[in-house]
C-alpha cells in the first residue's frame, strides 16, 4: 500500500468541514453542522469540536475508514485544518478569556512586527510557535454507529492506533490535574522564547538556548521554564474494568487505563458504567526503564468520548422488537400455558403458581386518580415447607426479570432491604446507598426468608408495598426514594412445617397488615403422591446419570424471547370497561359474603378487589390488548381462589372447634409486649378474652393446648403467662 | 544425556533458530511448541527438566528450560511486547531482525542498537498469569515429585561462576531427599510443616543486594499472595503466548517454560520524581516484583493436571501398569484403608465407610447450578474435640491436597475467606477458599465459642455455606461479585450437629475413647509404611477418577425406594435425601473401584443410611464404655 498523501488528505478534511451539511429538520435549507461550530470555535464560545464519523463516512467512506485505522494522525490533520479555517469564520472581535489568549495575541503581533515579510529566516525551526500552543480548541471523534461496543479483552494488539469503542465499569479515577502540552522557556542571555511540545507523560527539560543569536555567539544562554507562557490541559486518568457478563467463566475481569484530557475529564466516577470511544495507544516507557524493558510497553486508551450508561439502557440494546416468527411462536393458542410453563421448566407442576408469577412479571397498570396512587405491581408471597423449590422459583424469576434483585430477609450487607447512609470506600464521602428494594425500582425484588426480616426493614416494607416509596430520615438526610417494585417473597413456616390448623399470620408470624398487602399468598406443600414422587425420582436419577436435566415434553421458550415479550406486554395500558365493573363488584360482594359466612383462614378485604383488578389487567396485557375482558376477570378470580384453596385445603369439619382456640390465641398473642420479658398477667388475659366473648373454659383449653406446643408457659399459680 | 543439553539450557538460541527458519506467515508460536512437544514426548523426558517447585531459583540457570507445577491465582491484563525488532550493529552498520518472544529483556550485544520504531517491528500481546504453588499440597506429593526428578542434586551444568556458590545449598537438597524417604511419619505427624527446604530457601533469603539498593521501599518484601497463610514456595509470573488457552483461575497446571530472572526487571522507580502515570506504587509492587523473588516463566507448553498424584501417570484413562495393579488389589486396599479410617475414628466402622465415600468424592458434573457428586460430611460427637488437626494430617497423608480451617469466632470475624479484588494494587487478594479443585477442606467447628458474629463473620459463614451447598465461591470485585465454581470436599467436625449446611450428618459412636488422641493416632503410623501409604494414595486417586454408570435395574430400585419411603410420610425422604442417596450409591461403588453399581452395593448403602438415621434420630447417647 503506498503511503498516503497527507497533504491531499488535509485538503479533503478541509472541504469536508466546509461543505458537509445535513438537511434541516423542516426539510428546507441546509444545516452546515461543522460550519456553525467552526464559527463558534472562532469566537471562543465552544471549546471542543466533535466530528461524527458517521458524517465522514457519509461524505467520503474512504476517509472514514482511514480515520478509524490511524486516528492519531487524523486528529492532527483535522486540528490543522480547523486552525487554518478559523480566521475565515471569525466575524467579530473576540474578548480574551484568559492569559493564554492574551499571550497568543501578543505572540502573533510580535511575529508580524518582527517579520513583516512573513517568512522568518533567522530563527531555528524549533523556535517557531508550535501549532499546539496557538490552538484553543479540542477535537474529538465520535465513533461511527457501525462500530460495536467491544469488551476490553477483545481489544488486542492489532487494534493499536485504531479508534475503538469499549464499555466497562470505572474502578478508579484520579483527580484532575494540569498537564503541560507545550513548555515555554526564555533565555537569560538573548531573551528569546523557545517552545517544546510535549507528547508524553514525562519530558526532559531543555537547557541550552537554541536561538540563532546564542548559538552563533556561543554565549551559552540558559533556558528558564515559564509557567505562564506554557500551555496546560486538564488531565485525568481513569481505569475501567470489564462488565461481569463480558468475562468468560473462570476468568478474572480485565482492566484498561484510560487517559482523559481537556473536555473529556470529570465525566465519570468510580462505579459508573461507561462507554468510551478512544484511540488505543502503546505507551513507551521513559528513561532507564525503556532500556531495560524495551520489549514491553503499557497500553492506554486516549479517550475521545465518554458516555455514562445505566444498566437498563445497556440492556435495551438487545431488546429490539419481536420478529414476526417470534410473535407467532409466542402467540399460539395456548400461549398463556406455554409462557407459564416456560418459567422454571425444570420444576414440576405448580402450573398455577407459575401463572401467578408470570402475571407478576407483566404487572398490572398503575393508576393515579386525583393524586391518589394505586400501584399496579403485583406482590406474591410463596409459603411452604422447606425443600419445595420456593428458592428455585425465586432465583429463576430473578434471572428472568428484566431488572431484579435477589436478597434474603436478613440481607447480607449492612444496607439491608431499604437504604442506608454509608461511607464510600473510595472517596470517603457519606452517601445514600439503596438497598435491594431501591435497586429493584421498576423491577422485581425477590426476597427469600421473608419471615426473618429485620425489624427496621419490616416497618419500611409496609410503605413500599402500598405507596411504593421509601422515606428516609437518617444522618441528616431526609428523602423519599422510589421503590416501584413487585415483591416476590418466600417464607418458611414458623414451626418447621405449615400447620393448616392455624391462620396464615400464625404460621408465618407476620402481621396481617403486611400479609394483606400481598395480592396472592400461595402455600406450596410437599404432598406425598405416588405418581408425582415417581416422576420426581426419575427426574433426579436422570440428572445424576446424564449430568443434565432430562428433556421436557415441550420446548420451553427461550429466556431472552420471554424477556422481550414481557417488555412488549408492559407497553400496553389496558382499561376496565364500564360494563365489566358491575360484574367485578358483584363478584367481590359475593366473596365478602362467603368469607363472612365460613370464617376461613384468609381474609377478604378491599385489597382483594384491587388484587383481582391488577391480575385482570396483567392478563389483558399478556394478550396484548387494550381492554380487559370478562375472561380475564374470571381467570384472575380463579387464581385467587386457587391460592385460597392452597391455604385451606387441609381443613375439615373438625377444625371449626379449634377455631375458637385459635382466635383466643390470636387475642393473647396481640397482648404480648413487643420487647422485653414477653410475659403477661393471667388476669389481663382473662379480662381481654371474656370481653371478646369467649368462655373461661375455652380460654383455659387454649392456654393448655399452646402450653403443650411450647408456645408459652404458665407459672404454677397460674397468674402469669410467659412466651417462649 | 547428550543432545538434551542444547535445548534445555540454551532454548532461546534454538527458538531464534526455529523462528528464523519458519516460512514467513506461519504461526511462530505453534512452531516452537511443536519442536518442544516433540522433544518432550513421554513422561520420562519431562523428568529430566529441573522443576522450580523443588529447586531453589539460584540452582537453575537463567534462561534455561524449567518445569513448574502451580495453581493459577490471578490473571493480569495482557501486555504488549515486540515480537520482532530490528537491531543494528554500531560496528559495521549491519542490521537484523530478532525475535522478542519468550524473553523479557532484549538480547543484543553491547555494540548493537535496538530500533524501537522500525516499521518492520511486530507488536504482539501475551497474557500474564500469576501462579502460586498448589495450595495445601501434601508433603508427600512434593517429596515424590522431587524424587522422580532425574536431575542430580548437584548441577551438572556448572560452567558459570555463579554455580560454585551453590554448593552449600546442595547439601540441604540432599538432606531433603533423605527426609523424603521416611515420609510416612512426615506425612502423618508433620503434615502442616513447611514444604521442602529447598523451596523454602528462596523465601528465606529473598532480597539480593541488587534490589536492596533500589531504595527504601524495596526493603519491604512484596506480598506473594498465597491463598493459605504460612505457605512457602516460589510464586511465578507465567507468560502465556497462546491465545484462547482455556486456562481458568484455580486450575492446576504444569508449565514447561523458559526461566527469566534478569535482575534488570526489578522495579527501580522508587524515587518520586519519576512518576509513572499508569500505575500506583502498590500496583507496581504487585505486578513487577523483583524477579529473584517472583521469577518470570515464559511458557512453551502448558498442560492442565487432572490430578496431582505423582504415583500415577498424567492420563488416568489410558492403560497403565500402575493403574492396573491398583485395580486388581482394590478389595484388599479398601479393607486396609477402612481399618485405618476406623482406627482414626476411634473404632466407628460406619463413620469410616462414610469417610471413605467422602474421600473419593468429587464434583463430576454440574446440572445447571447444582453440583453433582459432592458429599459434605459432618461428623459430630464429643470425641471430635481435638480430632480435626490429626484427622487432617491423616487426610494430608492420603490425598494430594488438603487444608484445615478451624472455625473460631475470632477467625471468622477477622479473616476474609473469599478472594476479593484490590483495586489499589490491581490484583486479586487471595482468601483461604481460593483452592484448587479436589482440595479436602476440614472444618473444625469444635473451636467455636459463644459470641457475636460481625458482618465479616456473617460473610465468611455464608461463603462456607455456599462452598458446601453449591460448590461455588463468590469473589468480590467491589462493584459486583462473581461466582467461581469449585470442587472442595468438605468435612466438618463438630460437637453437636454443625450449623453449616451439610449433605450428611453422622454422630460418631466410638467403640472406645482413647486417653490421648495424639498417641492414638501415632499408634497408627507403625503399620503405615511408605509402601502401604503409596498404594492407598494411588487407590484414592484411581477411585476418584473411575467412570461410573448405573444400570436400569438399580435405577428402578432407587426410584422405588424413594416412592415407598414417601408413601406414609413425605418428610421421610425429601428431594435432598434422594440426591444424597444417589451420590452415596455412586461413591460407594467408586470406593470399590468399580464402574457399575451392583445390588449388593445398593443394599449396603440403604443399610448404612438406615443405621445413620437411627443414630441421628436417637438422642445423643453417651459413648460406649
Amino acid at each position: 500500500m503506498p503511503p498516503r498523501d497527507y497533504a491531499a488528505e488535509k485538503d479533503k478534511v478541509t472541504s469536508f468541514l466546509r461543505e458537509y451539511y445535513l438537511d434541516s429538520d423542516d426539510g428546507k435549507g441546509k444545516n452546515f453542522v461543522y460550519g456553525q461550530q467552526l464559527s463558534k470555535l472562532a469566537h471562543r464560545e465552544q471549546v471542543s469540536l466533535t466530528v461524527d464519523l458517521d458524517h465522514v463516512q457519509d461524505y467520503d467512506p474512504d476517509l472514514g475508514d482511514a480515520i478509524v485505522e490511524n486516528t492519531k494522525r487524523y486528529v492532527s490533520l483535522f486540528s490543522d485544518a480547523v486552525q487554518d479555517l478559523l480566521p475565515d469564520y471569525k466575524q467579530k472581535e473576540i474578548v480574551f478569556k484568559d492569559t493564554l489568549d492574551v499571550y497568543i495575541e501578543h505572540r502573533l503581533l510580535m511575529e508580524q512586527k518582527n517579520h513583516p515579510d512573513g517568512q522568518e529566516v533567522t530563527r531555528d525551526p524549533r523556535n517557531k510557535y508550535p501549532s499546539e500552543l496557538m490552538r484553543r480548541f479540542e477535537l474529538y471523534f465520535k465513533a461511527p454507529s457501525t462500530i460495536k461496543h467491544a469488551a476490553i479483552r477483545e481489544v488486542k494488539a492489532e487494534s493499536i492506533g485504531h479508534l475503538v469503542c469499549v464499555k466497562g465499569i470505572v474502578t478508579r479515577a484520579t483527580e484532575v490535574k494540569p498537564m503541560m502540552t507545550v513548555a515555554t522557556y526564555t533565555c537569560d542571555t538573548c531573551g528569546n522564547e523557545t517552545y517544546q511540545p510535549i507528547g508524553s507523560t514525562a519530558f526532559m527539560p531543555l537547557l541550552m538556548c537554541p536561538s540563532q543569536v546564542c548559538t552563533t555567539n556561543r554565549s551559552g544562554g540558559r533556558l528558564y521554564l515559564q509557567t505562564r507562557g506554557s500551555k496546560f490541559v486538564k488531565f485525568q486518568e481513569i481505569k475501567i474494568q470489564e462488565h461481569s457478563d463480558q468475562v468468560p467463566v473462570g476468568n478474572i475481569p480485565r482492566s484498561m487505563t484510560v487517559m482523559c484530557r481537556g473536555e473529556v475529564t470529570r465525566l465519570a466516577q468510580p462505579g459508573d458504567h461507561i462507554s468510551i470511544v478512544g484511540i488505543f495507544l502503546p505507551m513507551l516507557k521513559q528513561g532507564f526503564r525503556q532500556m531495560t524493558q524495551g520489549l514491553m510497553s503499557d497500553t492506554i486508551l486516549e479517550a475521545h468520548r465518554i458516555t455514562k450508561m445505566n444498566k437498563t439502557e445497556d440492556d435495551e440494546l438487545d431488546t429490539e422488537g419481536l420478529t414476526e416468527a417470534e410473535l407467532r411462536q409466542v402467540a399460539e393458542d395456548d400461549f398463556y400455558d406455554k409462557l407459564a410453563s416456560s418459567i422454571a421448566p425444570e420444576i414440576y407442576g405448580h402450573e398455577d403458581v407459575k401463572k401467578a408469577l408470570l402475571l407478576l412479571l407483566v404487572g398490572g397498570v398503575d393508576k393515579s386518580p386525583k393524586g391518589m396512587k394505586i400501584r399496579g405491581n403485583i406482590n406474591i408471597c410463596l409459603m411452604g415447607d422447606p425443600g419445595v423449590a420456593k428458592s428455585q422459583l425465586l432465583s429463576y424469576i430473578d434471572r428472568l426479570a428484566h431488572r431484579s434483585q435477589y436478597t434474603t430477609g436478613r440481607g447480607s450487607s449492612g444496607v439491608g432491604l431499604t437504604a442506608a447512609v454509608m461511607k464510600d470506600p473510595l472517596t470517603g464521602e457519606m452517601m445514600l446507598e439503596g438497598g435491594a428494594l431501591v435497586l429493584a425500582d421498576r423491577g422485581v425484588c425477590c426476597i427469600d426468608e421473608f419471615d426473618k426480616m429485620m425489624d427496621t426493614d419490616r416497618t419500611a416494607i409496609h410503605e413500599v408495598m402500598e405507596q411504593q416509596t421509601i422515606s428516609i430520615a437518617k444522618a441528616g438526610i431526609m428523602t423519599s426514594l422510589n421503590a416501584r417494585v413487585s415483591i416476590l417473597a418466600a417464607a418458611n413456616p414458623a414451626y418447621g412445617r405449615y400447620n393448616p390448623k392455624k391462620t396464615v399470620e400464625q404460621n408465618i408470624q407476620l402481621p396481617a397488615a403486611l400479609l394483606s398487602r400481598f395480592d396472592i399468598l400461595w402455600l406450596i406443600q410437599d404432598k406425598a403422591d405416588r405418581e408425582n414422587d415417581l416422576r420426581l425420582a426419575q427426574h433426579i436419577t436422570y440428572v445424576h446419570q446424564h449430568n443434565v436435566h432430562p428433556p421436557l415434553q415441550f420446548t420451553p421458550l427461550d429466556m431472552k424471547l420471554m424477556r422481550r415479550y414481557i417488555a412488549l406486554c408492559q407497553k400496553k395500558e389496558p382499561t376496565v370497561p364500564e360494563g365489566l365493573a358491575d360484574y367485578i363488584t358483584g363478584a367481590y360482594v359475593e366473596m365478602r359474603k362467603e368469607a363472612r359466612n365460613n370464617k376461613d383462614m384468609t381474609f377478604t378485604s378491599p385489597r382483594t378487589l384491587l388484587a383481582i383488578l391488577r391480575l385482570a389487567t396483567a392478563l389483558a396485557r399478556l394478550r396484548l390488548v387494550e381492554m380487559v375482558e370478562k375472561d380475564d376477570v374470571n381467570e384472575a378470580m380463579r387464581l385467587m381462589e386457587m391460592s385460597r384453596d392452597s391455604l385451606n385445603s387441609h381443613q375439615d369439619g373438625q377444625n371449626r372447634v379449634h377455631n375458637v382456640t385459635d382466635q383466643i390465641y390470636a387475642v393473647i398473642r396481640e397482648m404480648a409486649p413487643e420487647k422485653g420479658g414477653k410475659s403477661i398477667k393471667m388476669s389481663d388475659v382473662m379480662e381481654q378474652c371474656t370481653s371478646k366473648g369467649f368462655k373461661p373454659d375455652q380460654i383455659d383449653e387454649c392456654i393448655e393446648e399452646y402450653e403443650e406446643l411450647n408456645v408459652w408457659q404458665a407459672n404454677t399459680a397460674k397468674t402469669r403467662l410467659t412466651f417462649i | 544425556m547428550p543432545g538434551v543439553e542444547n535445548w534445555a539450557e540454551k532454548p532461546l538460541n534454538i527458538i531464534q533458530n526455529i523462528i528464523d527458519h519458519l516460512p514467513s506467515g506461519s504461526n511462530e508460536i505453534s512452531g516452537v511448541k511443536d519442536y518442544f512437544s516433540k522433544k518432550l514426548q513421554g513422561e520420562e523426558a519431562l523428568e529430566w527438566i529441573p522443576s522450580i517447585n523443588s529447586r531453589a531459583l539460584h540452582q537453575v540457570a537463567a534462561d534455561s528450560v524449567v518445569r513448574y507445577r502451580c495453581m493459577v491465582q490471578d490473571m493480569f491484563d495482557p501486555e504488549l511486547y515486540l515480537a520482532r525488532f530490528k537491531v543494528t550493529s554500531r560496528k559495521n552498520g549491519e542490521s537484523a531482525f530478532r525475535s522478542g518472544r519468550y524473553r523479557d529483556v532484549a538480547s543484543c550485544a553491547p555494540d548493537e542498537e535496538i530500533h524501537m520504531d522500525d516499521p518492520g517491528n511486530v507488536t504482539c500481546e501475551r497474557q500474564t498469569l500469576y501462579c502460586v504453588p498448589v495450595p495445601g499440597e501434601a508433603t508427600w506429593v512434593k517429596d515424590l515429585y522431587t524424587k522422580q526428578s532425574r536431575i542430580p542434586s548437584t548441577p551438572s551444568t556448572s560452567s558459570s561462576p555463579a554455580c560454585r556458590k551453590r554448593a552449600r545449598d546442595d547439601e540441604t537438597g540432599d538432606g531433603d531427599v533423605h527426609r523424603g524417604s521416611n515420609g510416612s511419619e512426615c506425612a502423618a505427624s508433620n503434615g502442616h510443616a513447611g514444604p521442602r527446604g529447598g523451596a523454602a530457601g528462596t523465601g528465606g533469603n529473598p532480597a539480593p543486594s541488587g534490589i536492596a539498593g533500589g531504595g527504601g521501599g524495596a526493603s519491604q518484601l512484596p506480598d506473594l499472595n498465597f491463598p493459605l497463610p504460612g505457605e512457602q514456595g516460589t510464586a511465578c509470573l507465567v507468560k502465556v503466548y497462546e491465545e484462547d488457552n482455556g486456562l481458568k483461575v484455580n486450575d492446576v497446571i504444569e508449565v514447561v517454560g523458559i526461566l527469566s530472572v534478569d535482575p534488570s526487571m526489578a522495579d527501580f522507580t522508587n524515587d518520586q520524581n519519576e512518576q509513572d502515570v499508569t500505575m500506583t506504587a502498590a500496583e507496581r509492587a504487585a505486578h513487577t516484583p523483583p524477579p529473584s523473588l517472583v521469577p518470570r516463566l515464559h511458557a512453551v507448553l502448558i498442560r492442565k493436571l487432572a490430578h496431582n498424584n505423582p504415583l500415577l501417570p498424567h492420563n488416568l484413562s489410558a492403560k497403565h501398569q500402575a493403574i492396573e495393579t491398583i485395580r486388581s488389589e482394590a478389595a484388599t486396599l479398601r479393607t486396609q484403608l477402612l481399618s485405618v479410617l476406623e482406627h482414626a475414628l476411634c473404632g466407628d466402622g460406619l463413620a469410616a465407610e462414610f469417610l471413605l465415600c467422602h474421600l473419593v468424592s468429587n464434583v463430576y458434573s454440574w446440572a445447571d447450578v447444582m453440583p453433582l457428586g459432592k458429599l459434605a460430611v459432618n461428623l459430630s460427637g464429643p470425641v471430635t474435640q481435638g480430632m480435626a488437626p490429626l484427622l487432617q494430617q491423616l487426610i494430608a497423608g492420603l490425598s494430594t491436597q488438603s487444608h484445615l480451617l478451624p472455625i473460631s469466632l475470632n477467625k471468622m470475624n477477622s479473616l476474609c475467606l473469599s478472594p476479593h479484588k484490590d483495586y489499589e494494587a490491581n490484583r486479586l487478594r487471595s482468601g483461604q477458599l481460593q483452592l484448587s479443585p479436589g482440595t479436602h477442606l476440614v472444618l473444625d467447628e469444635t473451636a467455636l465459642e459463644n459470641g457475636q458474629l460481625q458482618p465479616q463473620g456473617v460473610k465468611n459463614v455464608t461463603a462456607l455455606g455456599n462452598v458446601i451447598q453449591w460448590q461455588k465461591v463468590t469473589y468480590d470485585f467491589n462493584f459486583h461479585t462473581q461466582d467461581f465454581i469449585t470442587d472442595l470436599p468438605v468435612l466438618v467436625l463438630s460437637e453437636g450437629e454443625s450449623f453449616l449446611p451439610k449433605d450428611l450428618h453422622l454422630p460418631l459412636r466410638p467403640t472406645s475413647v482413647p486417653e490421648d488422641l495424639q498417641t492414638h493416632y501415632a499408634g497408627m503410623s507403625a503399620q503405615m509404611t511408605e509402601e502401604v501409604l503409596n498404594k492407598l494414595r494411588a487407590f484414592i486417586t484411581v477411585c476418584r477418577s473411575t467412570q461410573y454408570a448405573v444400570n436400569e435395574d438399580i435405577q428402578k430400585a432407587l426410584q422405588e425406594e424413594f416412592v415407598t419411603a414417601r408413601k406414609d410420610d413425605p418428610s421421610a425422604m425429601s428431594v435432598n435425601d434422594f440426591h444424597r442417596l444417589l451420590s452415596l450409591v455412586r461413591l460407594l461403588t467408586l470406593s470399590h473401584c468399580q464402574a457399575e453399581c451392583t445390588p449388593q452395593i445398593l443394599n449396603r448403602v440403604l443399610e448404612m443410611e438406615r443405621e445413620r438415621r437411627s443414630r441421628t434420630h436417637a438422642p445423643p447417647a453417651a459413648p460406649a464404655n
